[in-house]
């Protein structure tokens, strides 16, 4: 992803090498970046936040625990979140409503909507919704870990997930919407 | 799983750059929020220094007040737990939660006891359960009139149809529970869909069950229950009680007087010093606690002091010598030679230099009013007050009447008149156990009242003292 030699002279400052980094990086830190912010000057303005942060926090990037390109995702991740929350976008709806195991089955109903029509989807899901569902399901991560990064319980985490799934099977598998997108 | 691995690849999949994504469109913007980020750090720094700073303070204030944590006790006195017990003698089942309530009382409460006029010793029924405690819920029940009547008829004999059961022997039960009530949340507790503990639970299942006939009451009265918990920090009980301490240390002293002293008259010239060498102490310290943060320590302490005695002098003393050849008269005729002798004074000059070691061994008598205050495992203790001079000998050299005398025992220009000076000290002491401790202090002492013999000179010494030792606390 970036050379090594690169990621030293950003450590030490070079504007020479941030310039070096971000043409680098800059393509695939915008691909995690354009999923969870919808409007350009959004993303505009995340990727900013980001490059600004991995130039801050590149003293801490040790090489012998992991890829540059992981921890820069990570903390794009991260940055995401921040943001959202800053603009208080991310309303998780608190509910104490226990969901087991309804993942696997409601995920499958989705599976009839094409790849692009979901990624056009996700932009209009709400972005409490999108966040969870981008980071249990695109980004991987656990529900412990998410509600680590949010600052909610495992459950809420899996709780919201089951949420963003119905609000996508109430709001996009509904008949006039399945119409014009073709899966009826 | 595939369509979700197709969804992230195609989610994953890079794509060019917009151009007003390029470096040169967003460096200005990037560097400028380093900036911002740099800014709210320092910001942060500055905001975070005034709060450590004030939690220190706190933990300075509130150290105490923790400290002061008295045993926790549970007093339940003339309360009564009400179970069901006997058949019923109607089959009115039917009730309903008819009220919450949430109270901050700590107590199980039962009112089945109070006040009931009729008698039916027969059909005792549970008319109410309430549990009260710390943040719960009450949950109450609703009685119909005929149902009203079996309540009565159960509650007015209490003692016949009831099993009355003394809990007192066996407070554990009750602390039990209190801690399952202490330890649910507020919300958790308000929600009907939290979990309640069982004991919220489990009367509500049996009044709610149909056939009452199969309900048995059991009475508990606990007459007076008084359970004392251990407190939490044991240590922080004996912070502040009475201390018996022993400590060692260096001294540092200072005699009092002018520290050279020059002779120059005609028949003695000198000078004179003695300078003081760091000595030792010992000491056995008391405190005892008035009432916090106030304590008052008695002091038994040793003192053994040296010094440097250096004399440098010639001294002039006229010497009579009798028969000795005073004239002799020689006859210059004759050739005869007479002596007379006599007597006659001569002046001695004795030169001498000398060093010499003192040793001083001091005791004293403390009582010394403070102020302590504990944060943590850690305690601190500033106090003054009068101290007495007990007795001072010592062993050396020293001038005295313009003659450099030896001593062992009585300082020869030293009074025997009793000693009163001031002490002042400053002990941190640091609890390694919860009664063993470790402390270190530093003790300034000064003598007040004149120690020389001789009213024209004064000698009123001070001292310095660092010392460690070990304490335990009753």
């Amino acid at each position: 992803m970036i050379d090594n030699s690169i990621i030293v002279k950003c450590k030490k400052g070079d504007q020479q090498a941030y310039s070096l980094m971000y043409k680098s990086c800059a393509p695939y830190i915008f691909t995690i970046v354009k999923n969870y912010f919808c409007y350009d000057d959004d993303r505009k303005d995340a990727l900013q936040e980001v490059f600004a942060q991995i130039f801050l926090s590149i003293q801490q990037f040790d090489d012998t625990k992991g890829s540059f390109k992981s921890w820069a995702s990570k903390l794009t991740v991260y940055q995401c979140i921040a943001i959202l929350r800053k603009k208080d976008k991310l309303q998780i709806n608190y509910s104490l409503e226990v969901v087991d195991d309804v993942e696997e089955t409601a995920l499958d109903a989705i599976e009839k909507l094409s790849i692009n029509d979901l990624e056009l989807m996700l932009k209009n899901m709400p972005d409490g919704y999108r966040t969870i569902f981008l980071l249990s399901v695109i980004d991987e991560y656990s529900h412990k870990e998410i509600g680590d990064m949010l600052g909610i319980t495992a459950e809420t985490s899996r709780s919201q997930l089951f949420r963003a799934i119905k609000w996508i099977k109430n709001n996009i598998l509904n008949k006039p919407n399945m119409l014009q997108y073709g899966l009826l | 799983m595939a369509y979700y691995n197709r969804l992230r690849d195609q989610l994953r999949n890079e794509t060019p750059l917009p151009e007003d994504l390029s470096w040169e469109s967003m460096q200005a913007g990037i560097y400028d929020k380093m900036g911002q980020k740099k800014k709210k750090r320092r910001l942060l720094i500055w905001w975070l220094l005034p709060i450590l700073i004030g939690g220190i303070g706190m933990v300075l204030y509130f150290g105490e007040v923790e400290n002061t944590n008295l045993p926790v006790e549970i007093d339940t006195q003339n309360k009564i737990i009400t179970s069901p017990i006997s058949k019923p003698s109607a089959g009115n089942s039917k009730e309903n939660i008819t009220s919450h309530q949430s109270t901050n009382t700590s107590e199980i409460d039962s009112q089945s006891t109070a006040n009931k006029t009729e008698a039916n010793t027969n059909q005792p029924i549970v008319s109410k359960v309430s549990v009260r405690s710390k943040n719960t819920v009450i949950l109450a029940k609703d009685q119909s009139k005929s149902f009203a009547n079996q309540i009565q008829q159960t509650e007015q004999t209490p003692i016949l149809k009831t099993d009355q059961i003394n809990v007192s022997s066996n407070p554990i039960d009750i602390v039990a529970i209190e801690n399952k009530i202490a330890n649910q949340g507020y919300s958790d507790l308000m929600n009907p869909y939290a979990p309640k503990p069982y004991f919220m639970i489990v009367p509500l299942t049996l009044l709610f069950n149909d056939d009452l006939n199969t309900l048995f009451s059991r009475t508990i009265t606990i007459p007076q229950v008084s359970t004392t918990l251990p407190a939490k920090n044991k240590k922080s009980e004996y912070f502040g009680s009475m201390d018996l301490m022993v400590n060692t240390g260096i001294s540092f002293w200072n005699i009092g007087k002018p520290a050279t002293l020059q002779l120059n008259s005609e028949l003695h010239k000198a000078l004179i010093s003695e300078k003081e060498l760091p000595g030792f102490s010992m000491a056995i310290r008391h405190d005892i606690s008035i009432s916090k943060p106030f304590f008052v320590t008695s002091m038994i302490d040793y003192q053994r002091l040296y010094s440097i005695f250096s004399y440098d002098g010639i001294k002039t003393a006229p010497k009579q010598v009798d028969d000795i050849i005073i004239s002799i008269h020689d006859n210059l005729i004759s050739g005869e030679k007479t002596y007379v002798r006599g007597t006659a004074s001569v002046n001695e000059n004795v030169t001498r230099k000398l060093q010499h070691r003192n040793q001083m061994v001091r005791s004293s008598f403390s009582l010394l009013p403070g102020l302590q205050h504990n944060v943590g495992n850690w305690a601190f203790k500033v106090n003054a007050g009068p101290t007495i001079g007990l007795f001072t000998t010592g062993k050396g050299k020293t001038l005295w009447h313009d003659e450099v005398v030896a001593y062992d025992g009585d300082l020869p220009q030293y009074n025997n008149s009793i000693k009163i000076g001031f002490t002042s000290s400053a002990l941190v002491k640091y609890y390694v156990s919860q009664r063993w401790f470790l402390h270190s202090s530093v003790l300034y002492q000064k003598y007040l009242t004149n120690h020389s013999a001789d009213p024209t000179q004064i000698i009123k010494p001070s001292l310095w003292n660092i010392s460690a030792g070990v304490g335990y606390s009753f």
